[in-house]
Formats: structure tokens, C-alpha cells, sequence
């Protein structure tokens, strides 16, 4: 997804998980918000997008942490693609 | 976004029956020799006739109403003046809608003239993958239920399904929360609530899932040449069923 509010704004993250106390999903770039310490944004000032990192999901699913530079390379991928629509 | 009101379903539902009336009258005018551009000058002309506005365009930068992809390109595809159906291609259109701060989403591969066996076949897959993805939808199932559904009809005809695009909640913006993937195990993920409006949208390659993005920055294409076929609804989710929005 794509932040649309605040410093960030216009960057691509990863939701890495969601803070069900605080309705906020939990982000991560691998660079400025890295793995250990992420970024929890309120909902409603995300970017959706209709694109898809197949294997940070999974890995989440199983329980593992992905690494930052895995992160990094699944953006990248992405972000290449530019928006998406 | 999940409907409120009587006001806002009658708005999304007016996005997309312009997005479903924009599909039907360009299917008129794909065959051999018309250029990509033209579809998208026509579908402009008619979204803006109907009060709408073509919501691709100036999304994130992407400069036109439709996004037309040819053969082995998966989804938004340029259309350029360059880009000239030829008999048997196959063609995948897919248009945005926004009509007072609503938005419809679809997409549908058409053949070009005659096309290959295999060209027929995978438009076919494609189609019916949508059409049970669509069946499968009932408030209370997962958006695994859906991607698995999608995943394992097309798989058992020897084709795959693409992991790095899916589909998307959508109503007051384009792409909403959640996201749809075709893919996925039975039970898993968000649970479907009734008044929930999805875009459903199975991207299907004959030969590997795995897609490159072309230099133009916005072209989707599969890495092993293969062909590629894409449909979309958008949908209500209801108790019992799922009501399709993109349909004439």
C-alpha cells in the first residue's frame, strides 16, 4: 500500500500486521521503517492497491519474520510497477 | 467499502453499469486494424457522455482511459496508436469508472477475428474462473474461498494463475481494503460482510504466473512469452449470493 498522510506520504509499505487495539495496520519498508521497528498507521490514511507480495505472505502465514532486505526487494518489484490500476 | 445506504448503492451501481455499457459497445469495434488508442478515445467519449469519469486516468500517473492488453500482456497495457489489433489476438480491456465519488471496476478479454484453440480455451477458463469466483461469494466466506476456488478450476485446465496482481474492496476509491488474491486456501483470510463491494478480477497465463513489468513503467507482460487472459466484476456481497454491479 501507499501512505497518503503525514512525513511518508507517497511511499510504498508493506502491512505486516494490524493492531486491532488501535485500528491501525502495522508497516514496513526494510529501509526507513525497518522489520524490528515498523510504522502503525491509521487505516484511512493508506493507499490500497491492487498489487500483491505473494511471498511476504506467506511467510507471514507460517509465522516468520521476513527480513528487511527481503522487504526491500518485494517494493522494489512493485514499485517498478508503478501504481497499478 | 461496505454499502450504508439505499443512495450509495444506487451510486456504485450507476458507476458500473456505465463501466459494463462502456465493455459491450467497445466489443463493437474490436477487429483487426483498430488501434488501442481509438477503443480508449471511444470509451472516453462515452464514459464522459454518461456523467462519468474515467477513473485510470491520471491514477498514479497513468495517462489514459483503458488499460488494453494484447496477447502475453496481463494488465495495463498502454494504448497506444501503435498497438494495432491483428486477426488473432487476443485483447483484454479493462476500465474504471467514477460517477459522484463512486467507483465500478472491469475488465474482459475479447478475441480478435479467429483466434487458436489454445487462445479460445484460456478466454474461456478465464471467464469461468470469474463466474465461480462470483458464485462463491456470500457474506461470511473467507477471500481464501474465493482465491482457492479461482486457483484450483484453473490449474486443473493447465493454466496459472498471476500472484503479483489481485483483486480489491472498492467504492469510494479505487482500490480498497481487502485484497482479493486468485489464489489462496479455503477458510483463510477476511471474512466477506454483507453490503461489501469487490472487484473480482482473475489475471490468467497459459504457461508460468510469474509477470514483467515492460520500461514504460506500466505494462504487465508474462516473463515466458505466454498468453494472458483477464475478466472483472465488481460485486455486491449479500446474505445469500453475490449481486453483480458490472453487468448490462
Amino acid at each position: 500500500m501507499i501512505s497518503k498522510a503525514g512525513k511518508d506520504k507517497g511511499r510504498y509499505f508493506v502491512i505486516v500486521g494490524v493492531d486491532l487495539e488501535g485500528d491501525r495496520l502495522v508497516l514496513c519498508d526494510g529501509e526507513k521503517r525497518s522489520i524490528e521497528r515498523p510504522k502503525k498507521k491509521n487505516i484511512i490514511h493508506v493507499q490500497f492497491t491492487n498489487q500483491f507480495l505473494e511471498d511476504i505472505r506467506n511467510m507471514l502465514l507460517r509465522g516468520e519474520i521476513p527480513s528487511n532486505s527481503e522487504v526491500r526487494s518485494g517494493l522494489r518489484r512493485l514499485t517498478k510497477k508503478e501504481g497499478g490500476v | 467499502m461496505v454499502i450504508s445506504s439505499q443512495k450509495e448503492l444506487d451510486l456504485i451501481s450507476s458507476a458500473c453499469k456505465i463501466v459494463a455499457e462502456t465493455l459491450f459497445k467497445l466489443k463493437n469495434y474490436i477487429k483487426p486494424g483498430v488501434s488501442a488508442l481509438y477503443l480508449d478515445k471511444i470509451a472516453e467519449r462515452y464514459i464522459l457522455s454518461r456523467g462519468g469519469f474515467p477513473a485510470f486516468k491520471g491514477y498514479r500517473g497513468y495517462p489514459a482511459t483503458l488499460c488494453v492488453s494484447v496477447n502475453n500482456e496481463v494488465v495495463h497495457g498502454l494504448p497506444l496508436q501503435t498497438k494495432i489489433l491483428r486477426e488473432g489476438d487476443i485483447v483484454s480491456i479493462d476500465v474504471g469508472v467514477r460517477y459522484k465519488g463512486y467507483y465500478g471496476d472491469g475488465a474482459w478479454t475479447f478475441p480478435v477475428g479467429r483466434v487458436s484453440k489454445e487462445a479460445e480455451k484460456l478466454i474461456d477458463v478465464t471467464k469461468k474462473a470469474l463466474d465461480l469466483a462470483v458464485s462463491t461469494v456470500r457474506a461470511g466466506v473467507t477471500i481464501g474461498d474465493i482465491g482457492s476456488v479461482v486457483q484450483e478450476y484453473v490449474e486443473s485446465q493447465g493454466f496459472s494463475v498471476v500472484r503479483d496482481y489481485a483483486g480489491h474492496g472498492i467504492g469510494k476509491e479505487l482500490h480498497e481494503f481487502p485484497q482479493i488474491p486468485n489464489f489462496g486456501k479455503r477458510g483463510k483470510g477476511p471474512v466477506l460482510e454483507e453490503g461489501m463491494v469487490l472487484a473480482i478480477e482473475p489475471m490468467v497465463n497459459a504457461g508460468s504466473y510469474e509477470v514483467e513489468v515492460l520500461l514504460d513503467g506500466w505494462t504487465v507482460v508474462t516473463k515466458d512469452g505466454s498468453l494472458s487472459a483477464h475478466f472483472e466484476h465488481t460485486i455486491l456481497v449479500r446474505r445469500e449470493d453475490a449481486l453483480v454491479l458490472t453487468s448490462i
